[in-house]
């Protein structure tokens, strides 16, 4: 466990700026405590300084996770978001896309998203903007990237992908072991 | 001796090289007929024979080739020894031999297979073949031929068994069961030309792209995507109805018309689309047109034509277009300040609204719906929802709310006029709330709640419905009620349907919110709380729904103001409960103390008084009224407490003229519309009561109010109520502002008596509600004194039964309660946890430590001694770390800020502000939000009018005098460009010479100085003319310049200095580059003269032009400054000329000169 150095700050800001803009800034600077990020075996985690303080008790190896996990770090030093940040992501996310009922359960498996599953979308998205998912009972389902801008969402056919596939809360299920 | 010759072959050996075959002819001609002779010849490499040989075909008898080798055999001939042997037979013989044989041998098998079919033909086989013969019958004549089946003749095999030596006997007759028969007859030979594959097919898709012909590319990889979506959705729909079918129905299929396929097509593209679209709608018409599309489907059968399937890929494109554009239609774009309802809440609400609708319905269908609007109601069955045991109370209760609701109800006939109809439904609405509440008993809980709360929207056309209903039902007890009667139609409110309506849909939020804390507030009340549910319940059947609202709207703004839970509830009770007793309070200093016995004093009315009970009830609504409309007309929203007291002080006043209502005078109470309304709905309850309760009502109320009046005055109501109606509205003011400074006056006190009361919890109150219970039988009247009683401990009260009361008070006495009673156990707990001076201080607990380490043996007590001195440190240094950490911390938020600040490229505010914002924020109802002057903040939102007119006139004043002073023109100088500014951004190059000429004036000027050591005052004269040539060398007309004055003309008439522009470099400043200088150098060293006069003559001349022309001067002035003009020698004896009679002029003048000054000294 140790504080993030600052090109993986830049890195992970970056990803997670694709979500919530300059938002960013409601993580970092919490006005009900101080929360930082952590790096534990390469993976981030959003702690606050209270339970920072009750893992430094706890040895590296035994460490299996504290506070929230935002993502990981892959090998070439990617940062690659994880679901278990959409609780924090969801209220800031600046693009949204929300999926018709009998799409979402396609996302949840870990499918893109199709025009034809696409119930609404946020005006100005542009291409490869990242968004995160709503179920059009605005619960927040994932992330994905915007595979076309709203404008080509318009026009494009119903089996055309709309949304790529990052994240989705059935990965709560389906890789529970990985996620922490 | 005759012998027979036999063609023989003879090798001969030994042959000399040069034998011939004539030779060899003649040699072996004596013993037979030589027919060949070949004569074979080695050579080695070099060509050198080494032996020759040869062979003879000769028909020879055996006698005469005996003799033959022995003659010849081992003979000598021409130089070798021959060697004669047998040879074997040539080649080629051989093979015609051989064929010859095989000629001959086929010629024996055929006879043979003749000859055993014509020995079968007698026995009676013809063709293998022998008819009507048992199988295993042997063949007569042939033993190994047996008859088989079909009357076939097989030859009857012996076998000889592998690595055996047993000879097996295959009997094809008893073997040959599944030996088919085997034709015999050889095909047809196929030409050559017809050996070519040719493929026989219909005319079908498939047999035509298996011959290669493939139909024209129509449709893109994604449209058969999609198409196979529909088929797959229609296949998953039908397969097994498919299956089963699809044989019967093969032939039909084939017949099908292409119209058939077209619109099956489009039943499939619309299954598509519901499929996609995923609505429930959708699925059934899916269903549907599956059942329909079944005996149609044939997709996936062999016989599909190209035709069929090419119109099929036609109508799908038609669909997915109308698809796309229905779904375009579907996409919904949202703006980014697209807020999403939170989760939780949605869920609940759809829960609630399918609840609610279902519920709806169903109530609807009941006669006995109740009204939604009526939120206290709901508040209370929030509240009942916790304790089933008081519903045997409710029962008793309920007897008399049935009577309260034929009172009720018979106010509702006789109804025809709009207005009146209005008021119908909102007596149907009060009745309706109590039917409710009967019928509710078993059902009430949170979700009924909730879902009444949602169904504010629905309650207008359902009351509508609902409102006559009653009224025709009501119909039978019209002789009572007429009283009442009057009164709700004397009530003049054309807009109390309206204001109705509004209040109900608008207060929705607010009841959600009132209903929500109402549940919470209600897992904290006590039993005795229960207790005022109850009454208030009874109460509440009897409030009319707007009331409610209000009151709960009212709720939620003290809400909003900081009060807390409690003060609703409180308020809740307090209000309707405590009216009548309140009004017999002397406004003391405690004014909440009233409130709570009040509330107290309501539960003690069990259901043995019933009358009197319904009394307060009616005057409970009657003063909530007529207060809450006050409250809002005055502006009384004060969010501190004491606004909370100031209208629990108001109410004692305000009662009075309520009570006085019963008359129907009082209407006029309401000068607000609402408030007309709800008083009117009270009225008619109070009728009611009055007469239910007749005798009791009357005496309370008599003394209560100083003018009771009969209900028969409708007819002077109207003309009162409007005079009335003013006076109240000033005398409300006044009271209003009495009660204020009163309520103040108490806070003061309330601040530190209470607080110090505050803490102490009383377990008593049950045993004092319990002696209440006991009085409980006594009149309103009587019920004041015990509660006159109770006053004396309000605040154990509050503490015991509500915790949230506390909250109140914690807001201005906080501080006070904890610290005292922390001083307190301070004292306490501080003889006890003295600390040994020994051990105190930091080492002394570190000695403590160490000694515990050891018990208390004494032996290994350790001393301070074993104190380290460093340890103060250590611990230090332990808190520093601490420190530190959060110092870490926010360095890294800092740090983590300039990232993202970078990244971002935007500025974000400093951590501190939003912190300190975000601490600032509390929860705001933004519907409740006034201004109010008495608070300091707000004072922004006055909008300071004097001041600024203040200002503005001084200004008004200042600009009128700077606009009478001021006819001036502005001091600017304009310039009127006469010359094309492209002309003289353009020909920098041109100029460029132009400027060196004046350069080279100028140098020369400044080269004849310094050369010639001229006086002061022709170096000052010079330079200037310089500069004059400069500034005028663009001016393109020359008179300008004597014009040239500020005075004369505002608009000045300059050139464009070519300096002024950055990039152009002053032409004064060229003589500075470093050739100039090397020039001049040299021109000093030769001491060039140049005469000034002249030089400057020709360029003023040219001035006038700004454009250059052919043979122009200046042009030529640059190169011929760069190249000399004459010799040097030439130009040395000019300069030696010119100098002697520069020297003379100079001497001349010099003289003259010291004359001049001569004589001037002589004068």
């Amino acid at each position: 466990m140790r504080p993030l150095t600052e090109e993986e700050t830049k890195t992970m800001f970056e990803k997670l700026s694709k979500y919530i803009g300059e938002n960013i800034k409601l993580l970092v600077d919490r006005p009900d405590g101080t929360y930082c990020f952590r790096l534990h075996k390469d993976r981030v985690y959003y702690v606050s300084e209270k339970i920072l303080k009750l893992a430094t008790n706890i040895s590296r190896d035994k460490l299996v996770s504290l506070g929230t996990c935002f993502g990981k770090f892959t090998k070439t030093h990617k940062f690659r978001l994880h679901i278990t940040a959409l609780d924090f992501l969801a209220p800031y996310a600046k693009f949204k896309v929300w999926v018709k009922p009998g799409a979402e359960q396609s996302f949840l498996y870990g499918n893109h998203i199709l025009k034809s599953g696409l119930g609404r979308i946020t005006e100005n998205t542009e291409q490869y903007q990242g968004v995160v998912v709503y179920s059009m009972a605005d619960v927040p389902l994932g992330f994905g990237v915007a595979a076309k801008s709203t404008q080509v969402c318009r026009r494009v056919d119903p089996m055309s992908i709309v949304v790529f596939h990052q994240a989705d809360v059935g990965e709560y299920i389906r890789s529970e072991e990985t996620l922490t | 001796m005759e012998e027979t010759k036999v063609g023989k072959r003879l090798y001969i050996g030994g042959l000399s090289h040069s034998i011939s075959q004539k030779d060899i002819r003649d040699r072996f001609g004596k013993f037979g007929d030589v027919s060949h002779v070949e004569v074979i010849t080695r050579h080695d490499e070099t060509g050198t024979p080494l032996k020759t040989f040869g062979y003879i075909n000769i028909n020879i008898s055996d006698s005469s080739l005996k003799k033959c080798m022995t003659v010849l055999n081992k003979s000598k001939w021409k130089g070798g020894t021959l060697q004669i042997e047998m040879a074997k037979e040539s080649f080629l013989h051989r093979l015609a031999q051989e064929r010859q044989q095989v000629a001959e041998n086929a010629q024996g098998q055929s006879s043979k297979h003749q000859s055993l079919v014509d020995s079968f033909k007698k026995a009676g086989v013809e063709n293998f073949h022998m008819k009507a013969a048992v199988p295993g019958t042997e063949i007569p004549g042939h033993k190994n031929w047996v008859v088989s089946k079909f009357g076939r003749v097989l030859p009857v095999l012996h076998l000889k068994a592998q690595h055996k030596h047993k000879i097996f006997k295959y009997d094809p007759s008893k073997h040959s069961h599944n030996i088919k028969k085997l034709d015999s007859e050889v095909s047809v030979p196929t030409p050559v030309s017809e050996l070519t594959w040719e493929l026989q097919g219909g005319d079908d898709e498939m047999s035509k792209k298996r011959r290669g012909e493939f139909p024209p590319q129509t449709w893109t990889p994604a449209k058969m995507k999609r198409s196979s979506v529909g088929e797959t959705v229609v296949a998953s729909g039908s397969q097994t109805v498919h299956c089963g079918r699809k044989g019967c129905h093969d032939t039909p299929e084939r017949n099908r018309m292409p119209s058939q396929v077209n619109c099956n097509g489009s039943v499939q593209g619309l299954q598509a689309r519901n499929q996609q679209n995923g609505s429930a709608v959708g699925k059934k018409q899916d269903l549907a047109l599956r059942k329909q599309h079944r005996p149609l489907h044939v997709f996936n059968g062999d016989t599909d034509s190209e035709d069929e399937i090419r119109m099929l890929v036609e109508a799908e494109n038609a669909c997915s277009v109308a698809m796309a554009e229905a779904d375009e239609d579907n996409l919904e774009v949202v703006g980014e300040d697209y807020v999403a309802t939170s989760n939780v809440l949605w869920a609940l609400r759809v829960k609630d609204e399918e609840r609610s609708a279902a519920r709806c319905s169903d109530r609807v269908d009941e006669d006995r719906d109740y009204d939604s609007a009526d939120t206290d109601e709901i508040v209370t069955r929030g509240k009942r929802s916790d304790n089933a045991a008081e519903e045997k109370q409710v029962k008793k209760l309920n007897t008399l709310n049935e009577d309260c609701l034929k009172g009720l109800l018979l106010p509702s006939e006789n109804t025809e006029s709009p207005p009146r109809e209005i008021k119908h439904r909102r007596d149907v609405s009060d009745s309706e709330s109590i039917s409710s509440d009967e019928e509710s008993e078993g059902d009430e809980d949170y979700e009924a709640m909730m879902a009444s709360c949602y169904r504010l929207d629905l309650s207008l056309t359902d009351l509508e419905k609902l409102a006559k209903k009653p009224s025709e039902s009501s119909e039978e007890e019209s002789a009572e009620c007429q009283e009442s009667d009057s009164h709700a139609r004397s009530a003049p409110c054309p807009r109390a349907g309206t204001s109705l309506k509004s209040a109900k849909k608008g207060n929705s939020p607010d009841d959600i919110l009132a209903a929500i804390l109402a549940e919470s507030s209600s897992d904290e009340e006590s039993n005795k709380n229960r207790m005022v549910k109850k009454n208030n319940k009874k109460l509440h059947h009897s409030l009319p729904a707007f009331m409610g609202t209000k009151s709960l709207m009212e709720e939620t703004n003290k809400a909003e103001s900081g009060l807390g839970q409690k003060v609703e509830t409180d308020e809740d009770f307090g209000k309707r409960g405590s009216v009548i007793t309140a009004t017999l309070e002397p406004p003391s200093p405690v004014e909440t103390i009233p409130r709570h016995s009040q509330r107290k004093a309501a539960p003690l009315q069990t259901p043995a008084s019933k009358d009197s009970m319904l009394k307060q009830s009616n005057g409970g609504p009657v003063s909530l009224t007529s207060a809450d409309p006050e409250r809002k007309k005055l502006n009384f929203n004060t969010s501190t407490f004491e606004d909370d007291e100031s209208q629990q002080a108001d109410r004692p006043n305000t009662v009075p003229k309520c009570s006085g209502q019963k008359g129907g005078v009082d209407v006029s109470h309401g000068s607000y519309p609402s408030s007309l309304e709800t008083a009117k709905g009270s009225n008619s309850v109070d009728g009611v009561g009055e007469k239910k309760a007749a005798p009791k009502l009357s005496v309370p109320h008599c003394e209560l109010v100083r003018k009771p009046t009969s209900g028969s005055e409708n007819a002077q109501k109207r003309q009162e109520d409007n005079q009335k109606r003013l006076a109240a509205l000033q005398l409300r003011q006044k009271e209003a502002e009495e009660q204020k400074k009163l309520i103040q006056g108490a806070l003061l006190h309330l601040n530190t008596p209470t607080a110090s009361k505050g803490k102490h919890i009383v377990f008593e109150s049950d045993t004092d509600s319990e002696a209440e219970q006991t009085s409980a039988g006594q009149t309103s009247t009587d019920t004041c004194m015990p509660q006159k009683t109770l006053f004396e401990e309000p605040p154990g009260e509050k503490e015991q039964g509500r915790v949230f009361s506390v909250k109140e008070f914690q807001k201005q006495a906080s501080s006070k309660l904890f610290l005292s009673s922390e001083e307190e156990e301070d004292e306490e707990d501080g003889e006890r946890f003295q600390i040994k001076p020994q051990f105190e201080g930091k080492a002394g607990q570190k000695l403590m430590e160490l000694q515990s380490r050891f018990g208390t043996d004494e032996r290994f007590r350790m001393d301070s001694r074993f104190l380290e001195s460093d340890e103060k440190e250590a611990a230090e240094e332990g808190k520093s770390a601490f420190d530190s950490l959060g110092l870490q911390l926010e360095d890294e938020k800092k740090k983590n800020m300039e990232i993202l600040q970078s990244l971002l490229h935007v500025n974000i505010k400093a951590a501190e502000t939003s912190r300190e914002a975000a601490k600032g924020k509390t929860f705001r109802d933004i519907s409740a939000l006034h201004y109010d002057p008495t608070r300091e903040e707000h004072a922004a939102f006055e909008s300071k009018s004097e001041e600024p007119k203040k200002e503005s006139k001084a200004e008004r004043r200042k600009k009128r005098m700077v606009a009478e002073k001021i006819p001036e023109v502005s001091k600017d100088i304009f310039y009127s460009v006469a010359v094309d500014l492209k002309e003289t951004f353009g020909p920098v190059k041109d100029n460029t010479k132009q400027k060196e000429a004046v350069a080279w004036d100028q140098e020369n000027g400044l080269d004849d100085q310094s050369g010639e050591d001229r006086p002061t005052t022709l170096e000052l004269a010079e330079p200037k003319d310089n500069q004059e040539s400069t500034e005028f060398k663009f001016s393109f007309f020359e008179d300008d310049l004597a014009e040239d004055g500020p005075m004369k003309d505002n608009y000045k008439v300059e050139t464009l200095q070519r300096a002024k522009v950055s990039w152009h470099v002053d032409p004064r400043f060229q003589d500075s580059s470093s050739e100039d200088e090397d020039e001049q150098n040299e021109e000093e060293a030769e001491d060039q003269p140049v005469p000034i006069d002249v030089d400057e003559g020709p360029t003023k001349a040219k001035k006038a032009f700004f454009f250059f022309f052919e043979d122009d001067e200046r042009l030529k002035e640059g190169p011929r400054m760069f190249c000399r003009k004459e010799n040097l020698e030439d130009q040395r004896e000019q300069w030696q000329e010119k100098r002697v009679s520069l020297i003379e002029d100079y001497r001349m003048k010099h003289k003259s000169a010291r004359r001049r000054a001569k004589t001037s000294l002589k004068t």
